[in-house]
């Protein structure tokens, strides 16, 4: 059933709410967002304390904190939505949850919503932390530059989350999941990608992997410098809506049909 | 669907591979009653309690709770029931308190009541010390309280337990089936069913009695009806002493005694009848001056369960 209804919306609502307890209480959270704070103050700093004048150009500090956005976007998904599901039924919480008179789609998007939410929130944080600093730069992007390229950050996020959701519901382990869920869009996505390359003397930009490239394109001089100069962001935008759509459709169908064995 | 009947399973049969949980199963709960769903273990009580609660799908057949198909419509089949099945693991990280919350909200209960009925609730269940305790800290006996306070919330006119004792200490035990009692000593409009394999905790608490085993249902009535179906019942007369053969054959021409034998100390009396007879036996005993300090009578639920297992192999 995948029609909603008011009352489902309340209950995605409450359940999302309890994902993001879950997350702040949990040490993942903390983790991630330790993990995030020491990228940036390496970046920023590390620079700083072993050449002189290391930031001399506005590109050169958006591509050096730019450039491990993707990771970061994997690690996220990683830590975050690779467990949401497979927690429930691994740590039988789900004989809890599931008897209730909740739908699971409910559940799903509940818990998808908490958990992008946590890692959004992570990522709005190291954009204002790399906005502030870049203040004390010259020629730094427009906000609206800022802002295109949070969004298509966010964007990958939800693609990269949502595939993640598929081996959350696939997997009877959550460690298995995070493994899967790494090792994929770290490493097969590229493997891939680069075979396809070779094959066909141009980059994939229907892969994932190289649809998250749309996170650095907003801002052309960082585009530029990191040779995506012809992405063209549209395709690359509707490429990751395409893997979202597709992973969440996936996602959700196996959830709502996962039983719950002993 | 009849409205005398909260819980209807109709047909119902659930495959994994080549084997058959639950068979043609055909089953349905009287309102307000107390029933036991007994059985051995694989009999398939656990996969029909999980189709019931949706956490399972079946392979066949319908299971209705308040007259909705739960495969259908899950959410509203599933309203005003509260469920524990198995040993339900909590949120480590909530404490009572949030379950109890989280709950409430889920099922859309306002503040108010979700704080005055969490309250109440972790009254009832022994927990009010440990209201704001995480409960990751907690030992499976009182997680297990928690779980059947959570199934209390927003008042449940429909209860579904699945051996709620099972993996308890005896302490566990016996608490968690003092809350069942005075759940079902406290509530008007409350039908349970609870399955389990403990005779002693079936007859104790249910007031009808469903048997199941290989998937089908075996008989279904009242615990006392079932309780008199069981012909010869024995009777251990323990002894300070050996009993003598003198002592054997006088208990054996006690009334309505079937049968007297001697295993080490005891004599173990075969007898049949009501029980005003059964007082006639043990005043009789006592006259004897055997020295006879105890007496202990098998479980007459036993004695027809394992008649109905035996039979249906």
């Amino acid at each position: 059933m995948m029609y909603i209804e008011t009352d489902d919306i309340r209950q995605i609502s409450v359940i999302a709410k309890n994902e993001i307890r879950k997350s702040l209480r949990g040490r993942k959270f903390l983790a991630y967002a330790v993990i995030i704070a020491m990228i940036f103050l390496l970046i920023t700093f590390l620079p700083l304390a072993l050449m002189d004048d290391p930031w001399n150009s506005m590109t050169s500090f958006l591509v050096a904190h730019f450039s491990f956005a993707t990771i970061l976007v994997i690690l996220a998904a990683t830590i975050f939505a690779s467990s949401t599901y497979v927690s429930e039924f691994e740590e039988r919480t789900a004989l809890i949850l599931f008897t209730r008179p909740v739908k699971r789609t409910t559940i799903y998007l509940g818990k998808f919503m908490g958990c992008f939410i946590m890692e959004a929130v992570v990522f709005i944080g190291y954009y204002v932390a790399v906005c502030s600093a870049s203040l004390f730069l010259n020629d730094s992007p427009s906000a609206g530059q800022y802002l295109a390229s949070l969004g298509g950050i966010l964007l990958c996020l939800l693609a990269a989350s949502a595939l993640a959701a598929v081996f959350s519901v696939i997997m009877r382990k959550a460690g298995m999941a995070a493994i899967m869920t790494f090792v994929t869009m770290l490493i097969l996505l590229s493997i891939v990608s680069g075979a396809i390359s070779i094959a066909t003397h141009e980059m994939p930009w229907y892969m994932l992997d190289q649809a998250m490239n749309v996170a650095f394109v907003f801002i052309p001089d960082v585009a530029k410098n990191l040779g995506l100069g012809d992405f063209d962001q549209m395709k690359g935008i509707l490429t990751l809506a395409v893997w979202g759509a597709a992973s969440m459709f996936m996602s959700w169908l196996l959830f709502t049909r996962k039983e719950m064995q002993s | 669907m009849s409205s005398d009947s909260p819980i209807e399973i109709v047909g119902l049969r659930k495959e994994y591979g080549q084997f058959v949980a639950v068979n043609n199963l055909d089953f349905s709960v009287k309102k307000n009653s107390f029933t036991g769903f007994l059985g051995p273990n694989g009999a398939g009580k656990s996969t029909t309690l999980k189709i019931l609660t949706h956490l399972i799908n079946a392979s066949a057949g319908k299971a209705y709770l308040h007259g909705v198909d739960v495969a259908l419509d899950p959410k509203k089949a599933l309203s005003g029931v509260g469920t524990v099945v198995e040993t339900p693991e909590f949120y480590t990280y909530l404490t009572p308190r949030e379950t109890m919350r989280y709950i409430g909200e889920i099922l859309g209960m306002n503040r108010e009541a979700i704080a005055s009925e969490t309250d109440a609730i972790l009254e009832k269940v022994k927990m009010s010390g440990w209201a704001d305790k995480r409960i990751g800290t907690f030992s499976k006996g009182m997680r297990q309280r928690i779980a059947l306070g959570q199934a209390l919330m927003n008042e449940p006119s429909i209860i579904i337990l699945d051996e709620p004792t099972s993996g308890l200490d005896p302490r566990g035990m016996a608490e968690t089936r003092e809350i069942l009692k005075n759940l079902r000593n406290g509530s008007k409009d409350l039908t349970v069913v609870m399955s389990s394999h403990l005779l002693h905790e079936v007859s104790d608490l249910c007031d009808r009695v469903a048997m199941i085993n290989h998937g089908t249902l075996l008989i279904h009535d009242e615990t006392d009806k079932l309780m008199k179906t069981g012909d010869t019942r024995k009777i251990a007369a323990k002894l300070k002493d050996t009993p003598t053969r003198e002592l054997i054959e006088k208990v054996s021409a006690l009334d309505n005694v079937v049968s007297a034998e001697r295993f080490g100390n005891d004599i173990e009396i075969g007898f049949k009848g009501d029980m005003d007879s059964r007082a006639v036996l043990f005043r009789d005993l006592g006259l004897l001056n055997a020295g006879i300090y105890g007496l202990s009578e098998e479980d007459e639920l036993e004695t027809t369960y394992l008649n109905l297992i035996a039979e249906s192999r």
